[in-house]
């Protein structure tokens, strides 16, 4: 099955430039994982998301990376617990000298497996081991992989049984991997040379912005709240920016902003106060509110 | 491919390796294959044969950082059109293999290539390429600068990266090397062996038998000399510096000197947070020292009294700490006749040149390996 054309802006709650989309389709077509780099809030993992939806694929699979990981457990997992308690049981299952009972296939080794169309998102993959992109970048880039724990001579009752053997290689329709990271570390330069790389910007343009809120709360904003919300929304990203905030506000604080106002039936006219009204749920370090408020004396009131 | 595509392609490609960049056989077959699965129209925003547009996919591809990105530019920029005859006979190299192989092994098609693109290969043989010499420093004060031996037109340009001796994640692994597990902390891992034992000797199983886990207790300090005539290393400083938080070695020291770490060294770079050497040295007793430095070799002198005043120091550094490595980023050839040379000579402390194969040689002295 081929995948269809990514545009970008068909997706009922995203939108990105056509240069993105343009890297996705290439990625896509080519078989590559996608590596998506930005400011937090920007939309990195919801990218994943919104190829799934617009190239209409149900399956999606998403794994948030933890700090002990190793590229094994995206893969499978050998219960070895569960294989002991069973073997110590006299009543056993008759499989319990076996390993390949107990040997699981974590999502992203199912869709290598089942090669179907699937969106894998490896979200946060710079939380691992420096040595986790290193270990993910053969299986990523033959698609394929070796369940070391399972023994030689199980592999072909284990094929019989499981539909897999040791070794797990996928069709012709590979996964789409969207991967993103938020450079806490560096990755290696061998991965970032496998990846089409995608840097998520925050969209300064206001109409763009429009959209997106647009999409995510629905015709439920009056236009004019809207406009009023944005534009002074981009006031107080500029004076942050300018007094060199550690975390400015982007997309997903504005659209959770705007929800609030929506919810608490405020008007364009509220807005025009200084400080801006609930300028807190823009901001998210405490540093940042400090900045915020010496510049604003009227925070303290 | 009929507007040379391919051959524009091609000299891209050969042109970035050239500059350094680091792209494989697999990234040009890559290239290809989306040139052409854009001709076949199956990725939109193409079908214009145009020199932007494949611009456009070597970015894609290609270029994973900004300066990448110029680089890719600048090539386009330099590259000339190809003329009729190089692009038929290129297409023709082309349409042969894929005839004779199936479809898909463009692995084929590439060997094909090389005999069409040698046009492109032989004139740039024939281009001048800039060399740039060293003064030798007794021909001149202070640094010696890069200096062109030929003279350039001037409508060339040089595309210059900044590239460090060593990389940073190559010194964090290096790092990695670099470990004592001892058992500290608070008893939490099971002692398999213990238990055993206890149970063997008791004959019931009591509690098992708890231990400390293993960790980390080798200790480095890194001393960087950050005067003046080191500047040009600065890079490689920044990635030495950077790399000590990916390292996982149990607190390790940073501290900067100029020219002679004595009597005081900094925390800092700019030389703010001074501390008195005597302090540094109670506080890493008996942990690993190194110390990079370019021990006068930068400005080319013999200083008697610098080589006098190191000395003393290294003497005292060697009494107070595990093991000391002194790394110089100058080439070994170029310490004859300074104050590098003669410290290196006088022996007690190893003096290596700081590249990547040196740095596993320098770990290893650190960890405890003999120095000779």
């Amino acid at each position: 099955m081929r995948y269809g054309t990514f545009a970008g802006n068909n997706s009922t709650f995203y939108e990105v430039d056509s240069e993105v989309a343009e890297v996705v389709n290439f990625a896509i077509k080519l078989g590559r994982p996608i590596l998506v780099e930005g400011e937090a809030g920007c939309g990195k993992t919801t990218l994943a998301r919104a190829i799934a939806e617009e190239l209409g694929i149900r399956k999606r699979i998403s794994v948030t990376v933890k700090s002990s990981f190793q590229a094994k457990d995206l893969l499978y997992r050998f219960n070895a617990l569960r294989r002991l308690q069973d073997i110590q049981d006299p009543r056993r299952p008759p499989d319990a000298q076996y390993v390949y009972p107990y040997i699981t296939l974590e999502p992203l080794g199912e869709a290598i497996l089942k090669s179907e169309p699937a969106v894998v998102l490896i979200d946060e993959i710079d939380k691992a081991d420096i040595d986790f992109p290193n270990d993910l970048l053969q299986v990523l880039d033959q698609f394929a992989f070796d369940i070391d724990d399972l023994p030689q001579e199980e592999d072909a009752l284990c094929q019989k049984k499981r539909e897999f053997g040791r070794r797990v290689a996928g069709g012709e329709t590979r996964p789409i991997v969207v991967i993103t990271s938020n450079r806490e570390k560096q990755l290696p330069e061998p991965f970032l040379r496998r990846c089409f790389y995608i840097e998520l910007r925050f969209p300064d343009n206001a109409q763009v912005l429009k959209n997106i809120v647009s999409k995510n709360l629905g015709g439920l904003v009056t236009e004019e709240l809207l406009d009023a919300g944005i534009t002074r929304f981009l006031e107080l990203r500029q004076e942050m920016l300018e007094s060199g905030a550690q975390k400015p506000p982007a997309t997903s604080e504005l659209i959770d902003w705007l929800a609030v106002l929506m919810g608490e039936k405020k008007s364009s006219a509220d807005l025009q106060g200084d400080p801006l009204l609930y300028w807190k749920l823009l901001l998210k370090t405490m540093q940042d509110v400090k900045t915020y408020a010496a510049k604003h004396p009227r925070t303290l009131s | 491919m009929s507007t040379g595509g391919g051959v524009i392609l091609y000299g891209v490609f050969r042109s970035l390796l050239d500059a350094g960049m680091r792209l494989g056989v697999a990234d040009y077959l890559d290239a290809i294959r989306a040139l052409r699965l854009e001709l076949a129209g199956a990725i939109p925003g193409g079908g214009s044969r145009t020199r932007d547009r494949l611009r456009r996919i070597c970015h894609i591809l290609w270029a994973r950082t900004a300066d990448e990105s110029r680089l890719i530019d600048a090539v386009f920029k330099a590259i000339p059109s190809p003329s009729p005859d190089q692009v038929r006979e290129f297409d023709e190299a082309m349409g042969r293999r894929t005839e004779t192989s199936a479809e898909g092994s463009s692995a084929l098609a590439l060997s094909g290539d090389t005999r069409a693109v040698r046009h492109a290969a032989d004139e740039r043989q024939e281009r001048l390429w800039a060399r740039v010499v060293f003064e030798p420093s007794h021909e001149s004060t202070g640094i010696p600068l890069p200096r062109l031996i030929q003279p350039v037109t001037s409508s060339q340009r040089f595309i210059l990266q900044p590239q460090t001796e060593v990389s940073e994640r190559s010194l964090a692994v290096l790092w990695r090397r670099f470990r004592k597990l001892t058992r500290t902390g608070p008893k939490t891992e099971l002692d398999m062996e213990g238990t055993i034992a206890d149970r063997c000797r008791r004959g019931v199983l009591a509690s098992p038998v708890m231990r400390a886990p293993r960790t980390n207790r080798a200790r480095l300090f890194i001393m960087l000399d950050a005067s003046p005539s080191m500047a040009p290393w600065q890079p490689c400083l920044d990635a030495i510096a950077r790399s000590l938080t990916l390292s996982r070695l149990w607190e390790p020291g940073l501290f900067y000197f100029h020219n002679l770490p004595t009597p005081v060294v900094y925390r800092s770079m700019a030389f703010s947070e001074g501390i008195p050497i005597g302090d540094v040295f109670s506080e890493y007793a008996k942990a690993s020292l190194l110390i990079v430095g370019d021990a006068g070799a930068a400005r080319g002198f013999l200083n008697h009294r610098r080589v006098r005043e190191t000395r003393n120091y290294l003497d005292q550094a060697k009494r107070r700490t595990r093991a000391v490595v002194w790394l110089n980023p100058l080439p070994q050839q170029r310490w004859v006749g300074t104050t590098a040379e003669r410290l290196a000579r006088a022996g007690g402390v190893t003096f290596l040149q700081l590249d990547a194969a040196h740095l596993i040689r320098a770990v290893d002295i650190l960890r405890g390996a003999r120095s000779s």
